[in-house]
C-alpha cells in the first residue's frame, strides 16, 4: 500500500475506501456478536464516512475534532478529523509513507503524528482537496499549522475559531460571531442555505446525544464490555464532530442499551484514560481491551465528556461557542486535570493512564502536574509515552512492560 | 525585573512603570533540572524557562522574579501550568488572540488593561503614560532605521535562537546578523498620529492593534505578512532557525525553500551547547557559499589509488621536488589525512582512530603521513583541516567545512556526480552539487545517531560482528526482515528481540541495512538530490547499505576506492588552491 500511495495515488485512494467500506459493511450487516451494539453501530458509520471521503472528498470538510459541526451537518457537509483518518490509515498499516511525504514537506519529526499522518495523506495525492478546510486554535498548536498546511495543498478555503483561553462571556461572544461568520462562508462554498430550523435541530440532538453519554457514564463502571479500545476512541469522536447528527444520537441510546444488558464487571481494574488510544498497537490492547480474560478495562477517556455543556436549541450558535470555551481541553491544564480527577471519583476508578501522545505538547506538558494531583487523590496514574499513529515511533514491548508493571500496581494494591 | 518570553508580550506598558524586563536566552548544559516540573518533550526554549525561574529562586528564595507570559503555544502554556504561583512575585498570562481582527484588537486591549490595573496594585507604582508612549516609539523606530538600512546582511530567521548561536552565527558569518527570529527585532508599527490627546482606553486600544498587526509570529492565523521579512533592504542570505520541538517554523522553512529566493541554510539547535560544533559545521559551509565563487577544476584525476600507485608518486614527488598538499580530515571516529602533488595526484594517506582527543589524532595523523611521504614531505607547502575537529588542529594553515571538502573531492574524483551521500560516524549528510562542483543544497542529519556510522556500530557490536563482518553478512541475507525503529535505542532492543526469535544474522543485518538506506533516502529527498549519486564515508565501505541505498533511491551509487578520504582529499585540494 505505501507503493501504490506514492505511485499511484488514485488506486491507493480507492482500495483504501473499499477496504473501509467493507468494515463499514461488515460492521452494518454483519455485527460481531462479540461487540457491543453501539460500538459496531458506530464502526459501520464511521468506516463509511471514511470511505466516502476518500472516494469522493467535495461534499466534505476536514475539521479538528473541536470545531462544533453541527453547522456542517445542517448543511450537509460531512466532516472528517485527523485522528480519525489518521486512526484508520494506522491500522492499514500504510502510514509510514505519509509520514515521510508530510516530514519531506516541511512538517517536523516532532510535530503530531496523527497531524503528520493527514498531511501525508494530503501530499501524495491519496486525500483529494474537499470542499473546505476549517480549525479551531483549541485544543492544541498543530492545528493551526495542519490546517493552514493543507488549504495551501488542496487551495481550498480555510476557517479559522480563533478560541480565547481565558472562558468567560467574552469569549463565548468572541466565538459567536466567528461562528456565524464561519456559517456564512460554508453557505457561500457549499452553495446551499442554512436552514435555521435545522441548526436548532442539530443543536438538540447533540443534547440528547450528551444527555445519552452522561446517563451512560454513570452505569459504565458497574459493567464488564467485550472491548473497550476501540469504543472509547470512537466515543472521543461522538461527543465532538458527531454531535449534531441523528446516527449520534443512535449511537448514545445503543450505548445505553448496552450498558443496561452488560454482565457485571469482576476482577477487572477500571482505568480513565487521558488522550486518544494507539488502536493500532495489539499487545497494548489486549491488556486494557476488557475481554474476559484481561486485567483491566477502560471505562472513560477524556476526550469524550471535555465538552459537557448546558446548550439551548433555541440559541445554537452560542451553544456551540460555549460548548467550545467551557470545553476542558481549553484554558489552563487545571481544567482538563480536575475534570477527570471528577470523572475519576465518580466513577471509583482503580487507575488512571495519561496516554502522552507524542508531538502532543498539551498532554505531554500536562501529565507531570496531573500525576501529581490524581496520586494526592488516592488515584494510581501511569504515564504511557507513545504514539498513537506511527509505529516507527517508540517501542511496543516498552510500552507493554510499564503498563503491565502499572497493572501489577493496582492489583499489588488489593493484596 | 520582570521575565518575559514572547514578542507579543506589552514590554512598553511595563517601560511605563518604569520596569525592565528580560527574556531569558542562554544556553543550558542540561535540562535534568527540568524533568521533575514538566515533560522531556517539550519546546527546549520553553524549559529554559522553567530552569530560569528555578535558578532566579534558587539565589534570591525571598525574591522570587515577576514574569509575563502570553498564550503563545502549547509549551508556554503548559510551563504556565507547571510553576506554582510561589515561584512568582507577580505573574500575568496574557490571552493572546490568534487573529487580528478588530474583536481581537479589543480582546486583547482589555487584557491590557487588567495587567496595567494588576501591576498597578502589585508594585505601587503609577503608570506614566508618557514613558510608554516614547518607550513605544523607540521600539517602532529601530523597525524603521532597519527598513531604512540598505546595507548588505543576513536574517536569521525561524525560532528563537539562543545568544550564544547568534554569537556564533555572527563570527562565522562574512555580513551582519539580523535576528528576525520570534524573540528578536519587532516590526512594531509606530503610535498613530495625535495619539497623546487621545484616552487611555483608545491609546491601550491602539497599541494593542499595532502589538497584533507587527509582523507575524508563525502561530498567528494570517502569516502572509511574514514575507515582507524577505524583502528587508539589503538581505543577502537566511540562516534559517528550529528549535527542537518547536513546531512552528519547520513548515515556513519548506516554503522557503521553493519560493524564499535568497540562499538559505537550515540549522536546529535544542538551547544546549551540545550541537554548537555541528551547527558551526553548516554555517561556516554557508558562508562560504556566499562568499566563494567556485570553478570547476578541470581535473579528471581520481583520488584512488593504490599503496603502491601512492608510493611510486611519492617517490617521484621527491624526486621531482613538487610542492606537497596536505589535507586533514577530523571526524568523530576517525581521523584521516591525505597528501597530494601540484597536479592534484594522491601521494599518501592515512586513516586512524580519533579517539578523545581530536587535536592529539590529527598530530598522529600528520606524522604517519610524513613518515610515508618521506623526504617528499619536506615539500609540504600547506595544510587544510576539516571535520568535527578541525578547529582543534594546530599544524593546519586553514580550516575548511567537510561539506565543501567533499564536494570538492568529489566532484574532483568524478565531475558528473551531482549528490554526495556521506555517512561518517557521526553523522549523516547529503550534498547538491552544481555543474561547476560548487554545493547548491546540503542537509544534515539531526543529533540523533539513527542511520549514521554509530548506529551500525552499535548494531555490530549487539551482534557480535566486526564491521567487516556486516558489511559481508548483509549481502546474504534470505527473509525481508523490517527493523521498524529509527531510534539506536528502540533498534537495539528490536535487534536483541530478534535475536532471541532466532532470526539469521543476515536477515537482520539486511533490515538494518534497510533502515539506514531509508533514512538517507529522505534526507536526499529533502535535498532533492538527483542522480548520478557518490557516497563518501565509511559506511560507504559496507557493500550491504549502498546496495539498499541504490534500491531505494533507483540509481547507481558510486563508492570510490577510499571513500573514507574524501574529505581529507578535498581538503587537500582545497590547501593546493590556497597555496
Amino acid at each position: 500500500m505505501a507503493e501504490l500511495a506514492e505511485s499511484k495515488p488514485d488506486r491507493a485512494a480507492y482500495v483504501l475506501s473499499a477496504v473501509y467500506r467493507a468494515i463499514s459493511w461488515q460492521a452494518s450487516r454483519h455485527p460481531s456478536k462479540r461487540r457491543t451494539r453501539a460500538r459496531e453501530y458506530l464502526q459501520g458509520y464511521t468506516a463509511g464516512k471514511m470511505a466516502d471521503l476518500l472516494k469522493d472528498p467535495s461534499k466534505s470538510a476536514v475539521v479538528n475534532i473541536f470545531m462544533p459541526c453541527e453547522i456542517f451537518h445542517a448543511l450537509g457537509i460531512t466532516p472528517t478529523v485527523p485522528e480519525g483518518l489518521s486512526a484508520y490509515l494506522v491500522c492499514t498499516a500504510c502510514e509510514q509513507n505519509f509520514l515521510r511525504r508530510a516530514e519531506e514537506n516541511g512538517a517536523a519529526d516532532t510535530f503530531c503524528s496523527y497531524h503528520r499522518t493527514l498531511l501525508g495523506a494530503a501530499e501524495t495525492g491519496v486525500l483529494k482537496k474537499p470542499m473546505i478546510v476549517a480549525n479551531t486554535t483549541l485544543a492544541c498548536d498543530a492545528n493551526q499549522l495542519t490546517f493552514a498546511r493543507l488549504a495551501q495543498i488542496w487551495k481550498v478555503p480555510h476557517v479559522v475559531i480563533d478560541v480565547p483561553y481565558e472562558a468567560n462571556e467574552d469569549a463565548v461572544l468572541y466565538v459567536h460571531d466567528q461562528l456565524r461568520q464561519m456559517a456564512m462562508t460554508l453557505q457561500e462554498v457549499s452553495g446551499k442555505t442554512l436552514d435555521g430550523r435545522k441548526l436548532q435541530a442539530a443543536v438538540k440532538r447533540s443534547m440528547q446525544a450528551q444527555d445519552n453519554f452522561r446517563e451512560y457514564l454513570k452505569r459504565r463502571p458497574a459493567v464488564h464490555f467485550p472491548e473497550s479500545f476501540t469504543p472509547e476512541l470512537l466515543s472521543d469522536i461522538s461527543q465532538h464532530v458527531y454531535l449534531g447528527t441523528q446516527e449520534n444520537v443512535e449511537y448514545t441510546k445503543l450505548l445505553l442499551e448496552d450498558v443496561k444488558k452488560a454482565p457485571k464487571l469482576t476482577t477487572q481494574k477500571k482505568i480513565v484514560w487521558m488522550h486518544t488510544l494507539p488502536n493500532w498497537q495489539d499487545s497494548l490492547m489486549q491488556i486494557f481491551q476488557g475481554e474476559a480474560n484481561t486485567r483491566a478495562e477502560i471505562i472513560a477517556s477524556d476526550l469524550s465528556y471535555s465538552s459537557f455543556t448546558q446548550m439551548d436549541p433555541e440559541k445554537p450558535f452560542e451553544s456551540m461557542a460555549r460548548r467550545l470555551v467551557s470545553d476542558s481541553f481549553n484554558g489552563p491544564g487545571s481544567r482538563r486535570i480536575e475534570a477527570t480527577l471528577k470523572k475519576a471519583q465518580e466513577m471509583h476508578a482503580d487507575g488512571i493512564v495519561i496516554f502522552a501522545q507524542w508531538g502532543c505538547k498539551q498532554t505531554q506538558g500536562i501529565s507531570l502536574q496531573a500525576k501529581r494531583v490524581f496520586e494526592e487523590n488516592g488515584f494510581p496514574t501511569l504515564i504511557l509515552d507513545g504514539d498513537g499513529s506511527d509505529r516507527m515511533n517508540g517501542g511496543a514491548q516498552q510500552i507493554v512492560t510499564r503498563a503491565g508493571a502499572f497493572l501489577e500496581q493496582l492489583e499489588g494494591a488489593d493484596a | 525585573m520582570t521575565t518575559y518570553f514572547c514578542k507579543y508580550t506589552p514590554v512598553e506598558i511595563l517601560k511605563g512603570f518604569g520596569e525592565t524586563l528580560r527574556m531569558p536566552n542562554s544556553e543550558t548544559a542540561d535540562f535534568s533540572e527540568t524533568d521533575s516540573v514538566i515533560h522531556s518533550s517539550v519546546c527546549t526554549h520553553a524549559k529554559l524557562l522553567v530552569l530560569d525561574v528555578l535558578s532566579q529562586n534558587r539565589e534570591n528564595p525571598k525574591d522570587p522574579p515577576s514574569a509575563i507570559f502570553t498564550n503563545c503555544c502549547d509549551s508556554v502554556r503548559r510551563v504556565n501550568d507547571s510553576l506554582p504561583d510561589s515561584a512568582f512575585s507577580f505573574r500575568r498570562m496574557l490571552d493572546l488572540p490568534h487573529s487580528e481582527t478588530e474583536a481581537a484588537v479589543k480582546l486583547y486591549a482589555a487584557q491590557l488593561q487588567k495587567l496595567i490595573q494588576e501591576y498597578q496594585e502589585f508594585s505601587g507604582r503609577t503608570f506614566d503614560t508618557e514613558k510608554f508612549l516614547a518607550a513605544w516609539e523607540n521600539a517602532a523606530a529601530q523597525w524603521q532605521n532597519l527598513l531604512h538600512d540598505t546595507n548588505k546582511k543576513i536574517a536569521v530567521l525561524g525560532a528563537r535562537v539562543s545568544d550564544e548561536l547568534f554569537a556564533r552565527i555572527q563570527d562565522q558569518l562574512p555580513l551582519p546578523a539580523l535576528d528576525l527570529t520570534c524573540g528578536g527585532i519587532r516590526a512594531l508599527p509606530a503610535p498613530p498620529e495625535g495619539i497623546r490627546g487621545e484616552s487611555r482606553n483608545e491609546i491601550i486600544t491602539a497599541y494593542a492593534k499595532a502589538l497584533l498587526t507587527q509582523i507575524p509570529c508563525s502561530r498567528m492565523e494570517n502569516v502572509s505578512r511574514r514575507e515582507e521579512l524577505l524583502h528587508i533592504p539589503g538581505l543577502a542570505g537566511v540562516v534559517y532557525h528550529t528549535v527542537k520541538f518547536c513546531d512552528y517554523y519547520s513548515f515556513e522553512y519548506a516554503w522557503l525553500l521553493k519560493n524564499g529566493g535568497l540562499p538559505m541554510v537550515k540549522i536546529e539547535s535544542d538551547y544546549t551547547s551540545q550541537s554548537l560544533g555541528q551547527l558551526s559545521t553548516r554555517i561556516a559551509a554557508f558562508a562560504e557559499n556566499l562568499g566563494v565563487s567556485r570553478q570547476a577544476d578541470g581535473k579528471t584525476g581520481d583520488e584512488e589509488r593504490t599503496a603502491e600507485t601512492e608510493k611510486s608518486a611519492v617517490t617521484d614527488a621527491a624526486i621531482r621536488g613538487s610542492g606537497v598538499y596536505v589535507g586533514i580530515d577530523s571526524g568523530s571516529t576517525s581521523t584521516n589525512a591525505a597528501a597530494i602533488d601540484s597536479d592534484g595526484i594522491l601521494l599518501a594517506s592515512v586513516i586512524i582512530r580519533t579517539g578523545a582527543k581530536a587535536g592529539a589524532a590529527a598530530d598522529k595523523a600528520l606524522q604517519q603521513l610524513k613518515d610515508k611521504l618521506g623526504p617528499a614531505a619536506q615539500g609540504i607547502r600547506k595544510i587544510v583541516a576539516t571535520g568535527y575537529g578541525r578547529e582543534f588542529i594546530t599544524a593546519a594553515d586553514e580550516t575548511v567545512t567537510e561539506i565543501s571538502c567533499h564536494a570538492k573531492g568529489a566532484h574532483h574524483a568524478n565531475p558528473d556526480v551531482r549528490t554526495i551521500i556521506d555517512i561518517g560516524g557521526q553523522d549523516s549528510k547529503v550534498i547538491c552539487l552544481d555543474e561547476k562542483g560548487n554545493v547548491s543544497a546540503f542537509v544534515m542529519n539531526d543529533k540523533c545517531a539513527a542511520g549514521t556510522g554509530r548506529f551500525l556500530e552499535m548494531m555490530a557490536h549487539t551482534l557480535e560482528l566486526s564491521m567487516d563482518e556486516m558489511s559481508s553478512l548483509g549481502l546474504k541475507w534470505k527473509k525481508d526482515l523490517t527493523i521498524t525503529s529509527t531510534c539506536t535505542v528502540f533498534a537495539e532492543s528490536e535487534v536483541v528481540s530478534l535475536i532471541a526469535e532466532n532470526a539469521e544474522t543476515g536477515d537482520i543485518i539486511h533490515a538494518l541495512n534497510k533502515s539506514v538506506a531509508s533514512r538517507t533516502a529522505s534526507m536526499v529527498r529533502r535535498v532533492k538530490g538527483r542522480a548520478p549519486f557518490m557516497m563518501t564515508g565509511g559506511v560507504a565501505r559496507n557493500e550491504g547499505v549502498v546496495k539498499e541505498l541504490e534500491k531505494t533511491l533507483g540509481a547507481r551509487v558510486f563508492v570510490g576506492a577510499y571513500p573514507d578520504l574524501a574529505g581529507a582529499f578535498g581538503a587537500a585540494l582545497f590547501a593546493k588552491e590556497k597555496a
